[in-house]
């Protein structure tokens, strides 16, 4: 298989992923605002809540509706694109995708239908249901798919077996309540919460900015200030506690992340800011603080983080192990059933033995060379880990600020008043997005070069494709995505300008002349 | 057990919502006639 | 449960999902491709787009469902098709693309150039997956070429353009008409008056059509193309992996299960009976029982297909013996059998809520009731 096919479909796979993933947390969380939204109209009776309601969820429309697009060319491209992948884990990994369709993603796009067409023909508290329904099954949608991804971080429940040449279900109660799984979860919502939250803040200061449709700006501003302060108390708690899960369980990634070179004595320093140069396997520059590193991956002071250059020796000696397994693995499938027991012992490293396919066609005949090869690949590159890390944390923490803000004005009644406040607000709108998708990045480039962690190489769980094969592939995607992100960009800033007028209620102050576009 | 925190958290987060915009609502902002 | 009866029953699985599929996602496809043709001015397709509006996407889910069943019961299958007929697939992807848009954004704004486009999208998006999802079963009847090296990695030597053989254009061309007639008769039930009176004449002519051409590709099967017979004995009930039988091609072999399995010879009969009703009731203005007898139909063509090809899922032309078969090429037990729990207890209710759905949004879409909410409406 040509080096070309695999990097391409590699960038496809990560375009196509950071892509759908502009459009999730903004459902995941818009859709729990509508639903407070809806809870206060149905508590309170005031008409403005239900055009909150049919407002803000006209905007969710937009989103999620590319959302939906977007989703189904991940579900389709584990097939087409990474086709030893879908067979060489399918019978685990298949498992939570068809879960997440039938109890998950039917739910929530039957009643999306009727969240939008049914105002007239349910009675409020049944529309509210079907609300809290399709909120529920957006997250639990989430839920299903983090959990496929979570054990592509972290594979439990399975054990490899030689005559199937795949991994194999043994314990489904361990896929659904892996560690990984579950801090993933939550965090990821939580991301989205707080994305939604900044949305609606961000394009209600606008309007308190203009002074235009104040009571609805202020009810949105208030809802939204409140639900995004918890979200992102919320998500730097469990980022918090990923970290911990990473210390026992991933260890190459944390170290990356930190640009932890070396093992040092316990507590660890955490390097705030740094240049980590790969080649010689230093951080430049770095600014440390004792103690702090110690204490996020193993809440301890006497437990050591290990560093990169030792897990590379752990590499090192697991890929030589792993040159075994292939043999063995080879004469079990020749039909030698001896080596069984020899092999048994030795299996947990076949992955350690794939990863050296993309330097030896033989890998039963690998050189020193193709080894020192493997070792040096099996971290992934630092520094863009280590940034895309530190950016993902500032931007949290900024926001636990501006929310924290926002929550006292709006708790003093006066949202409108600090109009610095405002301005800052609108213009961290794009904030979450670049936060979400660096925390993606971190969790997906992480784990390379593992497709899933310590069993199977990207590298050859990728299609045989020909390279005309993904140039095409590559430009429709290209083309179409770009088309429809500028239309949707532009609809979006078209609704949002317009504000709640666009629901032609004649209330709003754009249909009663209050004031001008 | 994360997945049960989730559903307490999700569930404080939104009443913790609805109950600030109703509280705000309850005493009405400055210049606005009901 | 026996590892044995747990294959069959996802084979059976699997058949129900792509019926749901075609059942309930056909008619909105079927709208979507008929979008130009029975609407013809701009309050018609809103008329068209807003009978399917609040079920497309739950319909949807029947494809994204069947997938990922796809994946999890048969996954060498999932991952030996999609690989294999990859720009068939991101064809597909493409298409699909433009559903989910092309519903939300086209009456978001009040612009006649705007509003084309997406009519053309919407077409595009509804007309050429099935034509896809048909070239790909007749191709499956027909043999595709790939095998498996050592460690069982796919070797596939196909091209896109050899997808595009005769008889499974004709396949194509069967499955876009079953999914338009599918379309046509649920406007006959959601439409009036002239709307009404279009549908009913094209479900007329493209039930008939479906049914004429369904039976000249079982003749065609019959006479004109090799089928394939496992020539081991199989170990139903045991893990097998793809490459552990032998298998031969053999001239009309595909016919051989119905003289095995007589009863077999209902799917054919339900298939020509389905969609000629279809087109005969939408004549007589049933536009109902034309409807639910199209869906039966449909189920009828692609248990025909899953029948005739048994135990075959994709036969293999390069090296027929590494065909992929519903006892080969499935999950481990375990994982048969939690999904088979989750589909017993997920599927009833599913079927619930969408019932529900459809009563809620009971009645017919006049154009007066578009003037009247233009601005809540797709």
């Amino acid at each position: 298989m040509s080096e070309l096919v695999v990097e391409l479909s590699r960038w496809q796979f990560a375009l196509t992923a950071m892509y759908h993933f502009l459009f999730v947390p903004l459902t995941l969380g818009l859709v729990f605002i509508l639903a407070i939204m809806e809870s206060t109209y149905v508590m309170t009776g005031k008409e403005i809540y239900r055009d909150m309601t049919k407002f803000w969820g006209k905007l969710f429309g937009i989103n999620f509706a590319l959302g939906v697009t977007t989703g189904i060319t991940m579900e389709f491209q584990f097939g087409t694109n990474w086709s030893y992948y879908s067979h060489y884990v399918g019978d685990i990994f298949g498992a939570p995708l068809a879960i997440e369709a039938l109890m998950a993603f039917f739910l929530e796009s039957t009643l999306v239908g009727m969240f939008f067409f049914s105002w007239d023909r349910l009675s409020k508290v049944k529309h509210l249901m079907v609300t809290w329904l399709m909120a529920l099954g957006t997250n639990l949608s989430a839920m299903w798919i983090l959990i496929a991804n979570g054990w592509m971080q972290h594979p439990v429940g399975a054990e490899f077996n030689y005559e199937t040449m795949r991994m194999e279900l043994v314990d489904f109660g361990a896929l659904i309540f892996n560690p990984v799984a579950q801090v993933k979860f939550v965090h990821t919502v939580s991301a989205g919460y707080v994305t939604a939250a900044m949305f609606v803040l961000a394009i209600s200061s606008w309007y308190l900015l203009k002074k235009r449709d104040l009571p609805f700006a202020r009810r949105s501003f208030a809802i939204a200030a409140a639900f995004g302060l918890l979200s992102s108390l919320s998500v730097i708690v469990l980022g918090d506690e990923s970290g911990y899960e990473l210390g026992d369980v991933q260890q190459v990634k944390l170290a990356a992340v930190e640009a932890e070179w070396e093992t040092h004595e316990p507590p660890a320093s955490f390097t705030v800011i740094g240049f980590p140069d790969q080649e010689a396997e230093v951080t430049n520059f770095a600014l440390k603080i004792p103690g702090v590193m110690g204490l996020i991956a193993t809440r301890s002071l006497d437990e050591e983080v290990t560093g990169l250059k030792d897990l590379k020796e752990i590499h090192r000696q697991r890929i030589i192990n792993g040159i075994y397994a292939y043999t063995l693995l080879e004469k079990l499938r020749a039909g030698d059933l001896t080596v069984k027991p020899e092999f048994e012992k030795v299996k947990d490293d076949l992955g350690y033995g794939l990863l050296l396919t993309p330097y030896t066609e033989d890998i039963t005949q690998a050189t020193q060379e193709h080894i020192e090869l493997a070792t040096q690949n099996s971290i992934p590159q630092v520094a863009p880990l280590f940034w895309s890390f530190r950016i993902m944390v500032g931007i949290g923490f900024f926001m636990l600020i501006l929310f924290a803000v926002a929550f006292y004005y709006n708790a003093k009644r006066t949202p409108e008043k600090p109009t610095w406040l405002l301005k800052t607000a609108l213009y961290s709108l794009p904030l979450p997005w670049i936060a979400c998708e660096a925390g993606w990045f971190v969790a997906e480039y992480g784990r390379q070069p593992w497709a899933v962690g310590e069993l199977l190489p990207t590298h050859i769980a990728a299609s045989n494709l020909a390279v005309s094969d993904l140039i095409v592939s590559m430009t429709v995607i290209t083309v179409l995505y770009a088309v429809f992100i500028a239309v949707e960009v532009w609809l979006m800033q078209h609704f949002a300008r317009k504000g709640p007028s666009t629901l032609k209620t004649g209330k709003y102050d754009l249909e009663t002349g209050k004031s001008e576009a | 057990m994360w997945y049960f925190a989730w559903i307490l958290g999700v569930l404080l987060a939104c009443s913790f919502g609805i109950i600030n915009a109703m509280w705000l609502d309850l005493n009405g902002y400055e210049g606005e006639d009901e | 449960m026996e590892y044995e009866l747990l294959k069959v029953i996802w084979w059976v699985l699997v058949g129900v999902l792509l019926i749901g599929f075609a059942v309930a996602d056909g008619f909105d496809m079927g709208v979507g491709a008929l979008l130009r043709i029975i609407g013809r001015t701009d309050n018609e397709r809103r008329v068209l787009i807003n009978t399917v509006a609040p079920h497309w996407d739950g319909n949807q889910v029947w494809l994204i469902t069947a997938g990922g069943a796809l994946f999890a019961a048969w996954p060498i299958v999932y991952a030996v098709s999609f690989s294999g007929f990859y720009i068939a697939m991101i064809l597909t992807l493409a298409a699909l693309w433009f559903r989910p848009v092309g519903f939300d954004y086209r009456s978001k704004l009040d612009n006649k150039k705007w509003r084309s486009n997406w009519d053309w999208g919407l077409t595009f998006g509804s007309a050429v997956p099935p034509v896809i999802f048909g070239v790909a079963f007749g191709n499956l009847l027909l043999g595709v070429p790939f095998q498996f090296d050592d460690i069982l990695r796919i070797e596939y030597t196909g091209s896109f353009f050899a997808l595009l053989n005769p008889f499974a254009l004709l396949a194509g061309i069967i499955s876009l008409l079953m999914i338009v007639t599918q379309g046509g008769t649920y406007l006959q039930m959601k439409t009036e008056k002239q709307l009404l009176a279009r549908a009913e004449g094209i479900s007329t002519l493209t039930g008939i059509a479906a049914a004429v051409l369904f039976m000249l590709a079982g003749v065609w099967l019959w006479l004109g193309l090799d089928g394939y017979v496992v020539t081991s004995q199989i170990a139903t009930n045991e893990t097998l992996s793809p490459v552990m039988k032998t298998v031969e091609v053999g001239e009309g072999a595909w016919l051989n299960n119905y003289s095995k399995y007589p009863w077999m010879i209902i799917a054919p009969v339900l298939g020509i009976a389905g969609l000629l009703g279809a087109g005969l009731l939408s004549f007589a203005k049933r536009g109902a029982l034309a409807f639910v007898s199209n869906s039966l139909g449909i189920a009828g063509v692609i248990m025909t297909a899953g029948f005739s090809m048994f135990p075959f899922l994709m036969p293999s032309s390069s090296n027929p013996s590494m065909s992929l078969t519903m006892w080969d090429a499935v999950s481990s037990q375990n994982t048969l059998f939690i999904m088979f729990c989750v589909a017993m207890i997920f599927v009833p209710i599913v079927l619930g809520y969408t019932a529900w759905t459809y009563w809620v949004m009971r009645g017919r879409i006049t154009e007066k009731h578009i003037e009247d909410n233009s601005n809540s409406l797709y």
